[in-house]
């Protein structure tokens, strides 16, 4: 949305005179007409229908530091970032530019907050001097689940506002800003909250509370709580937008001034969530499938069961990438049935190379021995809130094993342990998958798989 | 009022009192008074007095981060102290306390 220096939204008329003098001040340096048109595309305009979201970013120099961006997901979530760079002008907002880069890729995919806010920070580790750093705000709103995630790093506390315009949750800074620690640092923890009724989510950069006015005076947050309590919730936004313009009246904003506003009613959701869903199973209702197999021991000494999963999964349009995670998620699930469940093999000989050569020997002898036994595979292919997913389940006829002492190792492992880890190949099925689950005694494991599409 | 720094050296201790607007100018009389005080005497502790800042900007913050980021290589400790307010706010928010000690 485009604004004047009032915070007006412009009409297409006055749009075109600024423009028109825009490039008679411009034209001799061509450099920045073409800062211009890039730093306008950087951010992609939000897939809403309006109702749900208001933003109003105001500018203090021709290029903003303040970056405002958002991502509906498949499954109805809403993923967006307000970032604030140190300084303004053109310098600060080509540091910013990688920061949309990152979110769209991330954000559109479903990616959890933690994730892409881990990524960002080492992205701009990277990229960033020593002596700048980027405030970011990350949150996601689920209507659906009526919960709202908040990673807050260094930016003012957002809020959630029920009707009568009181906080009922405020998210204030938990962590150090974007591009200072190392990934091996960085703490990724988001904070969420669910609502009961419906109500607001408020979140603004430092430069609406300390904008001056011809007195010197800031904003402040106590103003903006007199300017919440006193509205409507339909007003909300507006009123808080106009006190702040009326406040700086004529003087120039001091800093860059982003104010979001996210309308939490469930209500209000479903008619976006519907379309996209519906598009979804338009597009993907031939791809709805499940599958089955179910080997007795006869199968499992004659057939070799992954390949004919491999070339299950190409057949179904599964594209590359997931195809080779999953063809490591099931092959690691087949081997533990295998291996642990039926055979009742020690996975600890596998530690040293002598051992190793004896788990093979010792494997090979005793499924030709085994005289009952069977392991069923299943997948699906389904929709869900979360996106577009596989479940996948693996039964075994054996006696079960302690899965708790198993989720005691992968809670605690992160990945740079999982190297260390006995049950290695387990710890990278648990990193790769969500939802994953044992029942009867450990002889049945379910997890699901994220597809990327 | 404009930006300066005192330095004073105590039982291995690099004090810098900091006094006025601790913003983008105060860049170079920063860096080199703490460049000046940590290559030129022995000291493990650096004490940073904020009594006379009465603002500071977002370069400042990355001045800071500069200082410490100078500062681990040689292993020095950096504390900052007496910070007023406003200041105690700024770096509240962008949570600097888990990279300085803040008294």
């Amino acid at each position: 949305m485009d604004m004047d220096s009032e915070g007006n939204e412009m009409s297409p008329e006055t749009e075109q005179i600024t423009q028109l003098s825009l490039m008679d001040q411009k034209s001799l340096d061509p450099e920045v007409s073409l800062s211009r048109y890039v730093m306008r595309n950087v951010v992609r305009p939000v897939k809403l229908d309006g109702e749900q979201l208001e933003q109003w970013i105001l500018p203090a120099a021709e290029f903003s530091g303040d970056i405002f961006a958002a991502e509906m997901t498949a499954g109805g979530r809403l993923n967006m970032i307000l970032a604030d760079g140190s300084g303004h002008g053109l310098g600060t907002a080509i540091c910013m530019m990688p920061i949309t880069d990152v979110f769209y890729a991330m954000a559109s995919k479903g990616s959890p907050i933690p994730s892409i806010a881990k990524e960002l920070n080492q992205k701009m580790v990277q990229l960033l001097p020593k002596d700048r750093f980027v405030t970011a705000l990350l949150a996601s709103i689920n209507w659906a689940s009526k919960k709202v995630e908040v990673w807050n790093g260094g930016s003012p506390a957002p809020f959630f506002l029920n009707k009568e315009g009181e906080y009922l949750k405020i998210w204030k800074s938990q962590h150090l800003p974007l591009g200072i620690l190392s990934s091996q640092d960085f703490d990724d923890t988001v904070e969420s909250f669910q609502w009961e009724h419906p109500g607001q989510f408020l979140m603004f950069t430092d430069g609406l509370t300390t904008a001056k006015n011809g007195e010197d005076e800031i904003f402040g947050t106590e103003r903006m709580h007199q300017v919440l309590l006193g509205s409507s919730p339909d007003e909300r936004f507006r009123d808080l937008k106009t006190a702040v313009i009326d406040h700086i009246s004529e003087e120039e904003a001091g800093d860059d001034i982003s104010l979001i506003s996210i309308n939490c009613d469930p209500e209000l959701l479903p008619k976006t969530e519907k379309k996209e869903l519906q598009n979804q199973e338009k597009a993907y209702a031939p791809s709805t499938w499940k599958v089955s197999l179910h080997l007795n021991e006869t199968d499992m000494k004659n057939i070799d069961v992954l390949p004919v999963m491999l070339a299950w999964l190409k057949q179904v349009g599964i594209d590359q990438k997931d195809t080779q995670r999953l063809f490591l998620i099931i092959s690691e699930l087949y081997t533990n049935a295998l291996d642990h469940g039926l055979l009742r093999l020690d996975s600890s000989l596998k530690s040293s190379s002598s051992g190793f050569d004896e788990y093979l020997e010792q494997r090979s002898q005793r499924i030709n021995n085994l005289e009952k036994g069977s392991i069923e595979i299943k997948l699906e292919r389904m929709l869900d809130l979360e996106g577009d997913i596989m479940k996948i389940r693996m039964e075994d006829s054996g006696e079960g094993f302690d899965f708790i002492a198993l989720f005691r190792d992968l809670e605690k492992t992160d990945d740079s342990d999982i190297v260390n880890l006995h049950g290695k190949g387990m710890a990278l099925v648990y990193t790769l998958t969500q939802n994953m689950q044992y029942f009867n005694q450990g002889k049945v494991i379910e997890l699901e798989y994220l597809l990327s599409n | 009022m404009s930006f300066s720094v005192n330095t004073k050296n105590t039982n291995g201790t690099l004090e810098l009192h900091l006094s006025g607007r601790f913003d983008f100018n105060a860049n170079q009389i920063f860096r080199k008074a703490y460049q000046n005080g940590l290559d030129n005497t022995v000291t493990s502790y650096v004490v940073l007095d904020f009594s006379g800042v009465e603002y500071m900007d977002s370069s400042a913050l990355g001045m800071l981060l500069l200082l410490k980021d100078y500062g681990d290589k040689e292993n020095k400790r950096i504390e900052l102290i007496n910070c007023q307010d406003t200041v105690r706010e700024i770096l509240d928010i962008v949570n600097f306390g888990k990279l300085f000690t803040i008294r």
